[in-house]
């Protein structure tokens, strides 16, 4: 589940990513500030509005259900939007900050040795960015995976379907099970190390730039 | 081979206005654009390019159009067949030599290339002697062997013409003599006609044979450096005189 939404962030992310640091228009700062706002805002608050959104009675949620019978609350699918989202921003703004460091000179002698726009992207800017957009996939991963609030909102906490690690070990305290809650913050720990351990070694660099 | 070139471009930016208004026509093996930095010269040499669009005016090389404004035409950089050589090479740090060699043929899901690609890039590594570089990265070479990879580089596509930006500005003095006397012999052996911008009389003197004029935006003129008085009997270039038409050129010198 956390890798799911972790696939969607990262899409989502660089695309946005890409087309902020390529292009100029109106309402661009704007638009970044709302979409890095989920990091900031608080889960509950994130979980709120999707809620308000995405439930029966939200313009996205009675649209989707009216259309496709499609109910996202209280469903897997809904907790993955949930930590996509609040994975999302970690993505962007990694994502974004690799793209405009990738010096303009490379694409255009890439243009000029006969590149379309796209084998551009995909040989010479994705590449040369790569390494940042890892990062922030990495970072989004463990985000996802701890995500708390706005799951909690959204999908509440039915054990197997929409419960997440850091739900179930909230869940465990509070019915006194010490020794699942044991087992489970060893996993989670264990796991977001693991995460760390293997992007740093991803991330090592190959070759120096410039 | 002949170039022509007229563009016009308007920049605005802060409080500051440019005005980019250049036309000329040369035909030599190495014509040599001289200006001061800020100039406009680099900005012509991307306009050729097609890396930036000019609002008016036409372009041609060998007749044949590459931009006319007034019919519309506007080739785009990749098929222009264009070498382009920028100031501090633009080598992809994240290729090795030979793969930066051969990227203009490379397709975009491998880098391996055809039989007769390959073979080709393997004969520009011995042309330009870094055949024993190929797998090391741009990092990890020195600053004449990069310049070596940029042109093998803009090469193997087989241009119809070598865009040189200051070419050697980022090389210490000595390496640059050497570097002259190579791009001489480059020009020779490919037979490529090179358009090359500089600031630096040393390359007028060794290398132009048209010398064109730039300043602030505009050419202030075309002088033919192939015959007297810029070149002795036996063609070496006289630097007297051609110091003092550069600095003629730059209002330092009025005669």
């Amino acid at each position: 589940m956390a890798g799911l939404a972790t696939v969607i962030a990262t899409i989502l992310g660089v695309f946005m990513a890409w087309c902020a640091a390529k292009y100029d228009f109106w309402g661009k700062e704007i638009l970044d500030a709302v979409l890095t706002l989920p990091v900031v805002l608080p889960p509950t608050v994130l979980g709120y509005y999707l809620l308000v959104l995405l439930g029966r009675r939200g313009p996205i949620g009675a649209w989707l259900e009216a259309h496709f019978d499609i109910n996202l609350i209280f469903t897997w699918q809904g907790a993955v939007i949930a930590a996509s989202i609040v994975a999302f921003p970690l993505v962007y703004k990694s994502s974004r900050s690799s793209f405009e460091g990738v010096s303009r000179q490379f694409e255009d002698a890439s243009r000029v040795l006969g590149k379309t726009e796209l084998q551009v992207f995909c040989m010479i800017t994705l590449p040369l960015a790569f390494r940042g957009i890892l990062a922030g996939a990495m970072l989004a991963f463990a985000r996802a995976l701890g995500e708390f609030g706005a799951t909690l909102m959204v999908a509440g906490s039915l054990p197997g379907r929409t419960q997440t690690l850091s739900i179930a070990v909230y869940e465990a305290v509070q019915a006194g099970h010490d020794q699942i809650a044991n087992f489970l913050v060893i996993v989670t720990s264990i796991v977001c190390i693991a995460v760390l351990l293997a992007s740093n070694y991803f991330l090592r660099p190959k070759y120096r730039l410039g | 081979m002949r170039i022509d070139i007229d563009v016009h471009q308007f920049f605005r930016s802060g409080g500051h206005e440019f005005k980019l208004g250049i036309k000329f026509n040369c035909d030599e093996d190495i014509t040599v654009l001289f200006g001061q930095s800020g100039s406009g010269k680099s900005l012509l040499l991307k306009t050729i390019a097609g890396l930036q669009v000019p609002k008016s005016g036409k372009i041609l090389i060998n007749s044949r159009i590459l931009f006319d404004s007034s019919r519309d035409i506007n080739v785009p950089s990749r098929h222009r067949n264009v070498g382009y050589l920028f100031q501090d090479y633009a080598l992809f740090p994240h290729l090795s030599v030979a793969e930066n060699i051969g990227f203009s043929r490379r397709s975009l899901f491998s880098k391996a290339l055809g039989k007769g690609d390959f073979d080709r890039v393997q004969e520009l590594l011995n042309v330009f002697q870094i055949e024993d570089l190929k797998n090391k990265y741009p990092a990890d070479i020195s600053g004449g062997q990069r310049q070596r990879v940029g042109l093998a580089r803009a090469l193997l596509q087989e241009p119809e013409i070598l865009l040189l930006d200051e070419p050697f500005s980022a090389l210490d003095p000595l390496l640059r003599i050497t570097m002259r006397q190579e791009l001489k012999k480059i020009q020779r052996i490919f037979e490529i006609p090179i358009l090359l911008i500089t600031h630096d009389p040393q390359d007028v003197a060794e290398l132009g044979q048209r010398l064109v004029l730039i300043k602030q935006g505009s050419v202030t003129g075309s002088v033919d450096l192939s015959k007297e008085p810029f070149r002795d009997s036996s063609g070496r270039p006289v630097r007297p005189e051609i110091k003092k038409i550069l600095l003629s050129a730059a209002g330092v010198l009025n005669e």
